[in-house]
């Protein structure tokens, strides 16, 4: 497996607070990740990291097999990036813009800039500043993809965006990266979105990672049981592997289970009991528990 | 055939695309030798992660549901008589969910057996109308 973005034990600090904390992470090539954090979790630092707009404090990472600190300039030659606020030069009109950002790159794919500006209609002749917030960002997604990068990186890219400009958005990404095999990092709030296109998961809080693992896997293993028993069992739940968490009400309980379900299942099935079911967990359950959990 | 999934589930969305052939291939909604849409179709159509799709295919091809001729794309396949492995132990997960569900509703075994009987008749009898066909 070869690896598109590779981060080890990066630190950033600001004053006394650590941004990121010691986060590893590493991403395989052809793989869409979301990368999912409250506000403030360090996202947006790890992706200013990555592209070399901020130097680690500690640590070292590899993009695309090139070092992410000596060769920031061999960094950003094959990334696309889409940041969450678009800094864009309003003052200059749409064609003035892709004419400005063109000799920053060896490649650029004037046919695919040609294609997505018919779709998208774009007002060559407007002023950026004057444009929706809609087009601003089909417009950096223009930008981003006209080098054939290997690499897009996008923060928050659908956040603002009505329903239907963000399915449009989502499915552009997912045509670009089947017909190339490109690697697609993304962060984003709208866990919907990454539940729908990402097949990688990380999950950050407080700059540190809190797990990163194929979607569906996250999904296959974090599961909750409910069960109500007929009398009080008396077991220390905790003690039975792959029991993370037990919340309890009378004689109800609620297990939530990372590992051995099946076995789990089995052990309770050997006690009395009313009702024995399986909760599955969606993405966003997931993901406030592992939240909640770090903040304990 | 109209595919559909929903992301927002906490069942992987591969899961669900999987479930949804392998019914609609019992159901003769995909017929035997019918094409599949290529993974690329189909994750744009439903703007679902390609591997996802590919995931989907590939355990529906362990599992001998469908055949994949490279370069051509992924059909239904032919329905096999023999037992392998994997179908062994598919069959045995289902009918171990039938008996979970029956226990939890407290259905008794008689019923169960009358109840089991009866749905094999009406797909024995499906099956045959559409093979004299």
């Amino acid at each position: 497996m070869t690896l598109a973005v590779e981060l080890i034990a990066i630190s950033k600090v600001y004053g006394r607070k650590k941004a990121v904390d010691c986060l590893s992470l590493k991403v395989p090539r052809g793989s869409i990740l979301g990368f999912l954090g409250p506000n403030g979790a360090g996202k947006t630092t790890t992706i200013k990291l990555m592209l070399g707009l901020l130097r680690p404090d500690e640590g070292e990472g590899r993009i695309l097999g090139l070092d992410m600190v000596r060769d920031t300039v061999g960094v950003r030659r094959n990334i696309g990036y889409v940041a969450e606020v678009q800094q864009m030069y309003g003052y200059m009109t749409v064609q003035e813009l892709l004419g400005f950002c063109r000799p920053f790159y060896s490649r650029w794919n004037e046919k695919l800039v040609a294609g997505y500006l018919d779709m998208f209609q774009l007002p060559l002749g407007e002023k950026v500043k004057n444009l929706s917030k809609g087009m601003k960002t089909q417009l950096a997604l223009v930008t981003a993809l006209a080098p054939d990068p290997e690499l897009l990186i996008l923060d928050e890219p659908t956040s603002g965006l009505d329903p239907l400009s963000r399915q449009e958005f989502l499915r552009i990404i997912l045509e670009e990266i089947s017909v190339q095999g490109r690697t697609v990092f993304f962060s984003s709030h709208q866990l919907q979105d990454v539940e729908r296109v990402a097949d990688h998961v990380a999950i950050i809080d407080h700059g540190k990672l809190l797990a990163v693992k194929p979607l569906d896997e996250l999904k296959a293993t974090g599961k909750k049981i409910r069960v109500v028993f007929q009398h009080e069992p008396g077991i220390d739940f905790l003690s039975w592997p792959g029991v993370r968490e037990v919340n309890r009400q009378g004689n109800a309980y609620l297990l939530a289970v990372d590992n051995y379900l099946p076995e789990t299942l089995g052990r309770l099935q050997e006690y009395p009991h009313f009702t024995l079911e399986v909760i599955d967990q969606n993405l966003e359950e997931i993901f406030l528990d592992k939240i909640r959990e770090e903040r304990k | 055939m109209w595919y559909h999934v929903n992301p927002h589930s906490g069942v992987p969305i591969y899961v669900q695309l999987k479930e949804q052939i392998r019914k609609a291939v019992a159901n003769r909604q995909l017929e035997e030798g019918e094409q599949l849409p290529s993974v690329r179709e189909l994750a744009l159509q439903l703007t679902i992660n390609p591997n996802t799709v590919a995931r989907a295919y590939q355990d529906l091809e362990r599992e001998g549901v469908i055949e994949t001729a490279r370069g051509l794309g992924s059909f239904v396949a032919r329905r096999r008589q023999h037992f392998g492995n994997a179908q062994d132990v598919a069959l045995d997960q289902a009918l171990e969910n039938l008996m979970v569900e029956a226990y939890q509703l407290a259905v008794d075994a008689g019923i169960l057996r009358q109840r089991f009987e009866a749905k094999l008749q009406i797909w024995q009898e499906r099956l045959r109308k559409e093979q004299g066909e």
